[in-house]
């Protein structure tokens, strides 16, 4: 195996995994936002997205992007495919993510913004983000390790991503006990920068906006 | 729809056989390694911490490559089903571990002291008492968790093992048109993954009766305007 071919392999996951997460944080702050908003049919419909999309497993989510979605004669190519399915697919588990954030924060705070009849943006970004986000933070760092493991998947539709030149390697005739132990460890070492930094960014964030106990 | 629901469903055993597989396998060692991780002494809380790191940073398709593909290698060649169950049966180990291990790291430190009160014998202890507790405690997270093993079974796909996404693939594939075959597939694995779902929050109401029902949280009405005197003069 060429460095090169390492490389641009590495390059795929990589893409997979970043482009997929930052769509999914964007859809998923949306689908969060509908579960807690006024409105009880989009209320049921966030409810209905999460639980179907989480429901079934990502490989048959990728199987119907891939082989599945016709747009006329154009085929979705694999990497759009993958990121299309991650991108949907995170967007419920990040939803749950930002959920669990701000189903932490005390109910009374929710009541004292009302309380202080504090305009709606400002007593959402001043007071309630503040103390959701760092729980959030940790469960979506805990989703994005998740998600760069998920990205394995994409080599049964053929990107050639690490996991994609390693098989194909190893069906050429490397050694496939080696070959494979030292692709799970490079996953393992891809997510340890993933672990450290949400663990930072967590505490940073706790200690910025620490309230005097 | 029923059609395509019954080419699928000699697939649905299949994958079913393979999660009861994979938490036969997977459970009794994940219990054993959590426990080792709750209270054992380094040299072996170690190793088996290193394993359980292994078997979660892994994904799981390199775990089921490195066994139907790698271990030969070194001597140990498997079928299909038997390295899918020790991909499987590892990879649970390995997450279960931690739910055994802070199941029992939630026994109230109270019945610690009890069993020394009662000057119980250490093993009879840990197994009358603290087991006991400590499993109610993990059951429902167990469940959750087998509704991830159920997904993961699709990964049978990748080494040619025929269950509900591969017979769907290759049906599919016969007929030019995967796309319907795929949906059932879908809403198969969803009819599941529910019906545990379901399962494991209605145990959780009943083994733990103090735990409220999740409080809706709806938005508050907001204050009435805040009328000035001039204008209500």
């Amino acid at each position: 195996m060429s460095a090169e071919l390492i490389l641009r392999a590495l390059g795929f996951t990589l893409t997979a995994t970043c482009v997929s997460f930052v769509l999914a944080a964007l859809l998923g702050a949306l689908v969060a936002a509908a579960r807690r908003g006024p409105w009880a049919p989009l209320r049921w419909l966030a409810i209905a997205w999460v639980s179907v999309l989480r429901g079934v497993p990502p490989l048959v989510w990728l199987f119907v992007a891939f082989f599945g979605i016709n747009l006329g004669q154009a085929k979705l190519t694999a990497l759009t495919a993958t990121i299309l399915t991650f991108s949907l697919v995170g967007s419920a588990f990040l939803a749950e993510a930002y959920r669990s954030g701000l189903d932490s924060v005390s109910r009374t705070q929710f009541e004292a913004v009302s309380a202080t009849a504090m305009p709606a943006w400002p007593g959402f970004s001043r007071v309630i983000l503040p103390q959701a986000l760092p729980v959030s933070l940790s469960a979506a760092g805990a989703y994005l390790i998740h998600l760069l493991k998920d990205t394995a998947l994409a080599s049964l539709i053929g990107v050639q991503e690490l996991t994609f030149i390693t098989n194909d390697a190893v069906q050429r005739g490397s050694n496939g006990f080696t070959a494979f132990l030292l692709l799970g460890l490079a996953y393992l070492a891809l997510s340890v920068p993933v672990a450290l930094a949400a663990r930072t960014a967590e505490a940073k964030l706790r200690k910025r906006w620490a309230v005097a106990a | 729809m029923i059609e395509n629901l019954s080419v699928l469903l000699p697939g649905l055993a299949v994958s079913l056989r393979l999660l009861g597989l994979a938490l036969l396998a997977g459970l009794p060692l994940g219990l054993l390694a959590g426990i080792a991780l709750f209270r054992s002494p380094r040299w072996l809380r170690w190793p088996v911490a290193v394993l359980t790191e292994v078997g979660r940073g892994f994904p799981a398709l390199v775990t089921v490559y490195l066994v139907y593909f790698g271990f030969p290698q070194v001597g140990v060649v498997l079928n299909d089903v038997a390295a899918l169950t020790v991909a499987f049966g590892f990879t649970t180990a390995s997450y279960t571990a931690d739910l055994f291990r802070s199941a029992l790291a939630s026994v109230p430190k109270a019945q610690h002291e009890a069993i020394a009160a009662l000057a119980l014998p250490p093993l009879k202890g840990f197994a009358l008492v603290l087991l006991p507790q400590a499993l109610r405690h993990a059951l429902p997270a167990l469940i959750g968790f087998a509704v991830i093993v159920f997904q993961g079974t699709a990964l049978a796909f990748s080494i040619g093992l025929k269950e509900v996404i591969g017979i769907a693939y290759d049906e599919g594939t016969l007929r030019f048109d995967v796309l319907p075959l795929l949906i059932t597939a879908a809403a198969l694995y969803l009819a599941v993954s529910l019906i545990l779902t379901a399962l494991a929050s209605g145990l959780q109401r009943r083994l733990d009766p103090t735990a409220r029902p999740a409080t809706r949280r709806r938005a508050l009405p907001r204050p009435a305007p805040v009328t000035t005197l001039k204008e209500s003069a």
